[in-house]
């Protein structure tokens, strides 16, 4: 049994490890085309790239260990005995290791999970009990002009006060729609699962991908907002809002001015521009997915062969430490 | 002796669901014992009388809480308002976004951290300005 968990465990994370930096290296040149997408597409798409290597990798292993799509998929060939078979690391130490990492790959994803889980708990506890339920929001009786959607399956609206006065009811409306798009997309567990399932990943490539996601996830709430009320409207209501928190310093510390700062610009500059962003048809979705299906069963026989050989290489060298 | 913040509390401020029942109480009374504290929590969130003890020593050693003693017993005086509380939250929520540590569980209609000059603030006026012209000529 710890020959199989070990090989699955190890093999799992390898080829995470392994798409996940090969789907960095090629974001770069990925790039333009997402943010050329209508934002709705554009977001839902990036978070299917984003999460690819941990899903692909998951899905191919297990793949991998069933011995029926096995002997389907991976092209006949021989060891020692020529029986359908399942790349199997056949050291103890070895198996041990891949157990091991995995394991404590996910422990720290699970972990994180959790804080991540109890942070929100404490955050919705407190400003549940504070705010005043208005219907579509809750209000907080505070000055400080804030407005923001808590929570990961039934998010909530929360706006204080302060921005509820500076605003015009048509700004407020607007403003709700953006919000109300969130709930509805749940955006918030949506970026969740994009940070836990690119763990694995980190540096400036892998915060680009992180941020252009945010990016486009603004986009497709602001775009969602412009169908009730317009695209111009809705810009001005994003410059008003970003002019009402320039103008309140005192809550605004000096630490955090570099970031993301061409945010509300883009949004802006998107919501005005004449021509439409690219949208895909449901059959051209349809034929991306097949396209995905197909290259992943290709990747089965490459995936058997390759592992055997690390397997044997690593086998190698294990014992020659010994 | 006090027990150290958990690290896992994302706000400096973080009150637990009977120390916000506590304080409910409090701000609905000008000044309560122990006692009384306990009978005014809502029943959902009952606990016993040596539980909203320390709860209440909590919220004094937090600063929340004024206490005079009378008699035997502390009589209990909120020393923050509901709105000045909830201020102090939503600034600790406006920090953490700052600090990206807020991004995944929740989401603002704009990015509060983000700096603009006025330059590009005019720039921006001037093109939905312009837009809106342009739609206002279109016949």
């Amino acid at each position: 049994m710890i020959y199989t968990l070990g090989s699955f465990s190890a093999i799992f994370l390898g080829f995470w490890l392994v798409l996940g930096i090969v789907f960095l290296a090629l974001y770069p040149l990925l790039r333009s085309a997402f943010l050329a997408l209508h934002p709705r597409l554009g977001s839902a798409l990036l978070l299917a790239y984003w999460t690819g290597p941990f899903l692909l990798s998951l899905i191919s292993t297990g793949f991998l260990f069933m011995p029926r799509v096995e002997s389907v998929l991976v092209d006949a060939h021989c060891h020692e005995a020529c029986s359908s078979h399942v790349p199997l690391i056949h050291s103890l130490g070895l198996a041990s290791i891949g157990l091991a990492a995995c394991t404590a790959v996910l422990l720290y994803l699970a972990l994180r999970c959790a804080r991540m889980l109890r942070q929100s708990w404490q955050l919705r506890t407190q400003f549940g009990f504070l705010a005043q339920n208005e219907g579509a929001y809750h209000l907080l009786r505070a000055a400080s002009p804030l407005v923001f959607t808590l929570g990961w399956w039934r998010p909530r609206i929360y706006v204080s006060e302060g921005l509820a006065d500076a605003c015009s009811q048509n700004d407020l409306a607007i403003i709700l729609r953006h919000e109300q798009a969130h709930q509805e997309r749940r955006d918030n567990l949506r970026l969740l699962t994009a940070r836990l399932c690119s763990a694995v990943l980190g540096g400036r490539l892998a915060g680009l991908v992180l941020s252009d996601l945010q990016l486009l996830t603004e986009q497709a709430c602001d775009f969602r907002a412009a169908e009730t009320h317009g695209h111009v409207a809705v810009a001005e209501t994003l410059l008003k809002i970003k002019r009402l928190l320039t103008l309140a310093p005192a809550e605004v510390p000096a630490m955090a001015m570099a970031f993301a700062e061409r945010d509300v610009e883009l949004r802006i500059r998107a919501l005005l521009r004449t021509q439409p962003r690219i949208s895909l048809h449901s059959w051209q979705i349809a034929v991306l997915l097949a396209a995905l299906l197909l290259s992943m069963s290709l990747l089965i026989s490459p995936l058997h062969h390759g592992s055997e050989w690390l397997i044997t290489a690593l086998s190698g060298f294990h014992m020659h430490l010994n | 002796m006090i027990k150290k913040r958990s690290s896992s509390n994302i706000l400096p401020n973080t009150l637990g669901e009977l120390e916000l029942g506590v304080m409910e109480a409090l701000w609905q009374a000008p000044s309560l014992d122990a006692k009384e504290v306990c009978e005014r929590i809502p029943r959902f969130r009952k606990s016993s009388l040596s539980t909203v003890q320390s709860t209440l020593e909590r919220l004094y050693r937090k600063g929340l809480v004024e206490r005079n003693k009378q008699g035997h017993a502390y009589q209990y005086i909120a020393s923050v308002s509901r709105a000045n509380l909830l201020g102090r939250m939503m600034g600790d929520v406006i920090h953490l976004l700052h600090d990206g540590r807020l991004e995944t569980i929740l989401s603002s209609f704009v990015n509060v951290a983000a700096d603009m000059d006025e330059r590009s603030l005019a720039e921006l006026e001037a093109l939905i300005a312009r837009k809106k012209q342009a739609r206002e000529d279109e016949p």
